[in-house]
């Protein structure tokens, strides 16, 4: 008998502890983030899409062989007057070759971030864009270089 | 026969309908306001329905500290109406398997168990379609259809999910329904009438006159009885058992699309509507101000004010209860089908009838 009522009495106390911790939530901050009008700030070791600034690449040719998965494609020519570039040491360092073609196929980038790691000028680098989807797999290979030397 | 019955209507149309138009017939008029007033808690029924599962899915989002629905309209206010013309413009499928009469009939006398209801609550001062002298009987009675009609949706459906929701249903709102008659009983019993709108104005004069507090604490018990078995009656969580997603997929509506799933959506809401308005009239002072007068009376005795502010009232406690209900549906988990039973059977028929019968003796004392 006295277990009877005493699991009433425990039962109703526990519903009205769980309604208190609801009505807690009720009341408090939202945590949903309204995406295309509000967006995340990436931290900044984020890797979004990979970037390059082709005025700042020297035609190393390092991003091209180490990435794991053979996503960038590089072709140049022998440039007449060779540009000066600005390594990430603060070194001049001369080009000596045009680039004609800089592709990076994001469909299969794995996003390893290997490709910037070691380049000398800083040219090619990780952005925080995230948004990459598109319609046609062609639109996934961005081109960095469009003009043809 | 067939005599009796019209002149029955005549009489009947002569005390009841408001006013006629000189030289009509007077049974035409009956047969316009029937319409009229059916049209009107249509209406009103759909309008709440379709404002209740917007609040609803907003509030869900509240209790789960996300925002819910806020794209369409102010607040995402007109969610509903998008919802209601996606309903609409569906494919109404039947499945090769079902009984298809059953199928087709079953969401309607759902509606209607839910829509009879409305036809005997005072909604204010003199407010209400009617005033039935056994309207609380009346109202026992014509919510019971809702069961025969899920049953008729899992049985005409062809699908074993759903004839096992349906019979869970029919097991849960026929064992649920014993604690609510004792219930009503014991109400009857304090106010001596099945009257709606006679219980309401037993409850005047101010929020201690209200029938929760007529004999503490038993009302309230009597109240909490209600109350849970209410909730179970229009199957919300934790009594769901009818519709359980994790265990039949919909229960009784799996197969129903379009419209006819949108009765049944309806139709739950407007129970929520109707198991809170009784909880109102019965225990909460119906229409009557917790103030012992009208706010909107204290100048003066008006008597159209007072019928607009005790709809207020009515309709604030009914959504109050409504909320609570939501409130209860997002923070407790389901039961299982043998603890449900446990629960009525063990716990709320025992304790009403123990209800019954102290506030029996207290009234002989
Ligand atoms: S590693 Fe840097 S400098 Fe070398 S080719 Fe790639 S982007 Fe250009
Ligand atoms: S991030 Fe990795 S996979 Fe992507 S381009 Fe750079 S090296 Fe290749």
């Amino acid at each position: 008998m006295v277990r009877y009522f005493s699991a009433i009495v425990i039962g109703l106390l526990s519903v009205l502890k769980g309604m208190a911790v609801t009505v807690k939530y009720f009341f408090s901050k939202k945590v949903t983030m309204e995406y295309p009008d509000q967006r995340w700030k990436m931290p900044d070791r984020f890797r979004g899409k990979v970037g390059c600034d082709t005025n700042k690449c020297i035609s190393c040719l390092y991003c091209v062989n180490i990435c794991p998965v053979s996503c960038i494609t590089l072709e140049n020519v022998k440039a007449e007057i060779p540009a000066v570039v600005t390594n990430l040491e603060g070194k001049e360092m001369k080009r000596l070759k045009n680039i004609t073609k800089f592709e990076v196929d994001i469909s299969r980038c794995i996003f390893c971030g290997l490709c910037t790691e070691g380049c000398p000028t800083g040219a090619i680098y990780m952005s925080h864009d995230y948004e990459i989807s598109c319609y046609t797999r062609k639109d996934m290979v961005y081109q960095w270089v469009k003009t043809k030397l | 026969m067939l005599k009796e019955y019209i002149e029955a209507i005549k009489t009947f149309s002569e005390q009841n309908i408001p006013f006629t138009i000189k030289g009509a017939p007077v049974e035409l008029w009956y047969i316009v306001w029937i319409f009229i007033f059916g049209g009107v808690v249509l209406g009103g029924a759909m309008l709440f329905a379709g404002l209740a599962s917007f609040a609803e899915r907003r509030f869900a989002g509240f209790f789960q500290c996300r925002l819910g629905p806020n794209r369409v309209g102010p607040e995402g206010f007109f969610q509903f109406i998008a919802d209601g013309i996606k309903l609409v413009l569906k494919e109404d499928l039947i499945p090769a398997a079902a009984d298809k009469m059953l199928f087709r009939a079953a969401p309607y006398v759902v509606f209607i168990g839910t829509l009879g209801v409305f036809a005997a609550l005072p909604f204010s001062k003199s407010l209400g379609i009617t005033n039935l002298n056994l309207g609380l009987l009346y109202i026992f009675a014509i919510s019971s259809l809702v069961i025969v009609g899920i049953i008729m949706a899992g049985w005409g459906s062809g699908n074993k999910w759903s004839l096992l929701g349906g019979m869970r249903s029919a097991a849960q709102i026929i064992s649920y329904e014993i604690p609510i008659g004792v219930v009503f009983l014991t109400m009857i019993m304090i106010t001596s009438t099945m009257n709606m709108q006679e219980i309401v104005n037993q409850q005047g004069g101010g929020l201690v006159n209200w029938l929760v507090f007529r004999y503490p604490p038993f009302t309230l018990f009597a109240f909490l009885i209600y109350f849970i078995a209410a909730m179970a009656e229009v199957n919300r969580t934790p009594f769901d058992l009818p519709e359980a997603e994790s265990e039949l997929v919909g229960g009784f509506h799996t197969e129903y699309s379009g419209m006819r799933f949108a009765f049944f959506f309806m139709a739950e809401y407007a129970n929520m509507f109707v198991v809170s308005a009784i909880a109102t009239v019965l225990f909460l002072g119906g229409w009557q101000s917790p103030l012992p007068f009208f706010i909107l009376n204290i100048f003066g005795d008006y008597s159209i004010l007072a019928i607009i502010e005790g709809f207020g009232w009515f309709i604030t406690k009914v959504l109050f209860l409504v909320f609570l209900m939501m409130w209860l549906r997002w923070t407790l988990p389901r039961y299982r089908v043998d603890q449900l039973m446990a629960v009525c059977w063990k716990v709320l028929l025992p304790l009403s009838f123990a209800n019954l019968l102290l506030i029996g003796i207290w009234m002989i004392l």
